[in-house]
């Protein structure tokens, strides 16, 4: 009887945890983010600014009060000269915070993540790969999620935006380096619109939601097709002749929002293909069949594949063999 | 004595790649019996890629002794940096979302040259796939190396100590049944990451209340886990420790808990009764006496 009652004042007393270094003077934050075609002077998808172009943002309008705003070697902006008067803004950009010189800032590690998307989305952070939030956007399509108890060290987060069950989008990936007792910001994560692709026999109908009342070009094999306006609940609808004399179709629609341009990119080929052509509840990659390709499929066909010599299930691209360029198929349906 | 350190850049003569991997560092002095560690990157211009898969071969002269993927690009192995064959390292793994551009970390891995004179690493083979959802190849450049080792140091070697000092990363784990994984019983997933070092190991235990996960002994485990407990009546805990000994523990409630009373409980209860027994037949002995 006593040796119980022993070990549960050693659990009692081991439950107790002691957070170190609580009291920190200043905040060091480091983010960068891996953005192909950086450098070109335009804001393409993916970037919030590029060289000297931020794209009419200032300081004030990505949340701080008052400083000099600045654009990264990766297209990021850098708030590292914004600073914030008073009271801490819960929207501002990636950057830091700048305590007072003589203020204690009681502090965590936390990252926190913050954008627009669209209105009554289910928006995901993955951390690593990992989802480790979801929030719902609100009706402003504005979403904010924080991520606390990190260590220090670099993670590689992503946002995943998803509309019932068949409608996701996701933003670039972006790096994070976090340090001990800071608060890390991000904002300005804009989600592209969705995009699906029905056939009939002379045409095709690209369909999806975007931000009402927003203007959206369609983009066939990297030109410009035809622009339209999304209606009242953000759905937009173009119709175009099928060119039936091509393996393979790239269709792109993107938007503007915020001053940030996006774009969702999907390609169609006339090969026969094992996979749906957008992530779907119950696409092959989704071994479990719970709707999400996450590490629970990666595990079961990461053991398969170590264990046994084939698995038709895991054979995505049907060349008869499982290997890594099935696992890059899994990871390009990715939701987490 | 110093040396002359040769490398070796195997350029091909156009820049159509659109993926390089490299070694850095590819100048260094190695000594005989002191740990170098190389590290792989991955350039990737005009593309997205996801996935990676190599052979880094090394001659006789280093014998490969640890690996690491702290910083990498590739978030989940499907084979984690390791030897597969007496003088190479194979590795093969995906990145979730993709990822462009240069300096994109694979892994560091470290040797210990055992024997002086001009040693070799490079690249056997390699695949750099893009994030395209087919998998398509990128076309690869891939640059070897070249080192000479020179002869040891007298006295002995410094151990490698650690300066971390957090735990691995918070994870969840998830219990899961799929007939493609040990025939459909019930397994444990999970996944986690160190920021400073690395995951040594994980060790899973069950139990079937709380209280008696103090006894409960913890058992090497590796995802997917074949649970004991195929009832699901048990808690599950799962520790991931790192490199330096920190470590980490989530505990997975159980599906089916028990709507017994906990064992604790009974025995609490039994030695009340007895107690109790104890001080009522005192009582009645006493009363007996007294009369």
């Amino acid at each position: 009887m006593i040796r119980p009652v022993v070990l549960g004042c050693l659990v009692f007393i081991a439950s107790l945890t002691f957070p170190d270094n609580l009291l920190a003077t200043s905040y060091t934050v480091d983010i960068f983010a891996q953005v192909p075609g950086c450098g070109d002077s335009l804001i393409q998808t993916g970037e919030s600014c590029d060289g000297s172009n931020l794209g009419g943002a200032t300081c004030e309008s990505v949340g701080f009060d008052e400083g000099s705003l600045s654009c990264s070697s990766v297209c990021t902006l850098i708030t590292a000269s914004c600073v914030i008067d008073n009271n801490p803004s819960s929207g501002g950009g990636g950057g830091r915070n700048t305590p007072g010189p003589n203020e204690l800032v009681v502090t965590d590690t936390n990252v926190v993540v913050g954008g627009l998307a669209l209105p009554g989305m289910s928006v995901s952070l993955l951390k690593d790969g990992q989802r480790v939030a979801t929030v719902p956007a609100k009706e402003d399509g504005t979403f904010q999620m924080t991520v606390t108890g990190l260590a220090t060290g670099v993670y590689r987060m992503q946002i995943v935006g998803t509309l019932g069950l068949t409608q996701s989008v996701r933003s670039d990936v972006f790096v994070v380096r976090v340090i001990k007792n800071s608060t890390t910001k991000i904002s300005g994560i804009v989600l592209p619109p969705t995009l699906s692709v029905t056939k009939d026999v002379a045409n095709l109908l690209v369909t999806g939601f975007t931000f009402p009342g927003t203007p959206v070009q369609l983009i066939v094999n990297g030109a410009e097709t035809a622009l339209a306006v999304s209606d009242e609940t953000g759905l937009y609808k173009f119709v175009f002749p099928k060119q039936t004399n091509l393996v393979e179709t790239t269709i792109a629609v993107s938007t503007v929002h915020g001053g940030i341009s996006v774009s969702s990119t999907l390609t169609l080929s006339t090969a026969p293909s094992a996979l749906p052509p957008s992530v779907a509840c119950k696409a092959s990659v989704d071994i479990n069949v719970d709707c999400s390709v996450d590490v629970v499929d990666f595990f079961v066909m990461r053991w398969r594949f170590l264990t046994d010599v084939f698995a038709k299930q895991f054979d995505f691209n049907s060349d008869g063999s499982v290997t890594i360029v099935d696992f890059s198929i899994m990871a390009f349906y990715w939701t987490g | 004595m110093w040396r002359i350190f040769l490398v070796l850049l195997c350029l091909t003569p156009f820049s159509l790649e659109a993926a390089t991997v490299r070694v850095v560092p590819n100048v260094l002095p190695m000594r005989v019996g002191t740990p170098v560690t190389l590290t792989l990157y991955v350039d990737v211009t005009d593309e997205v890629v996801n996935a990676v898969e190599a052979s880094f071969v090394f001659d006789k002269k280093l014998d490969f002794v640890d690996a690491s993927d702290n910083d990498s690009s590739v978030l989940f192995w499907v084979r984690y940096p390791s030897s597969c064959a007496a003088t190479a390292v194979c590795l093969s793994g995906i990145a979730p979302g993709g990822f462009t551009g240069t300096s994109h970390l694979i892994a560091s891995l470290t040797f210990i040259p055992n024997e002086s004179g001009t040693t070799t690493v490079s690249f056997d083979s390699i695949q750099v796939l893009k994030h395209d959802g087919k998998g398509s190849p990128t076309l690869v450049l891939a640059e070897s190396a070249y080192y000479y080792v020179e002869d040891a140091l007298p006295g002995s070697i410094a151990p490698v100590t650690y300066t971390d000092t957090e735990p691995p990363e918070a994870f969840t784990s998830e219990i899961v049944s799929d007939p493609q994984v040990h025939d459909g019983a019930f397994v444990l997933i999970f996944e986690t990451k160190d920021k400073q070092t690395k995951v040594a190991a994980y060790y899973v235990k069950e139990y079937s209340h709380p209280w008696l996960g103090w006894f409960a002994s913890w058992q090497l485990a590796e995802s997917p886990f074949k649970l004991k407990d195929q009832t699901l009546q048990s808690y599950v805990a799962v520790r991931a420790i790192d490199e330096a000994g920190n470590e980490r523990t989530m505990v997975v409630q159980p599906k089916n808990p028990i709507s017994a009373p906990p064992p604790y409980g009974i025995v609490s209860t039994a030695l009340l009764l007895i107690i109790v027994g104890i001080v009522i037949y005192r009582y009645r002995r006493y009363r007996k006496a007294s009369t």
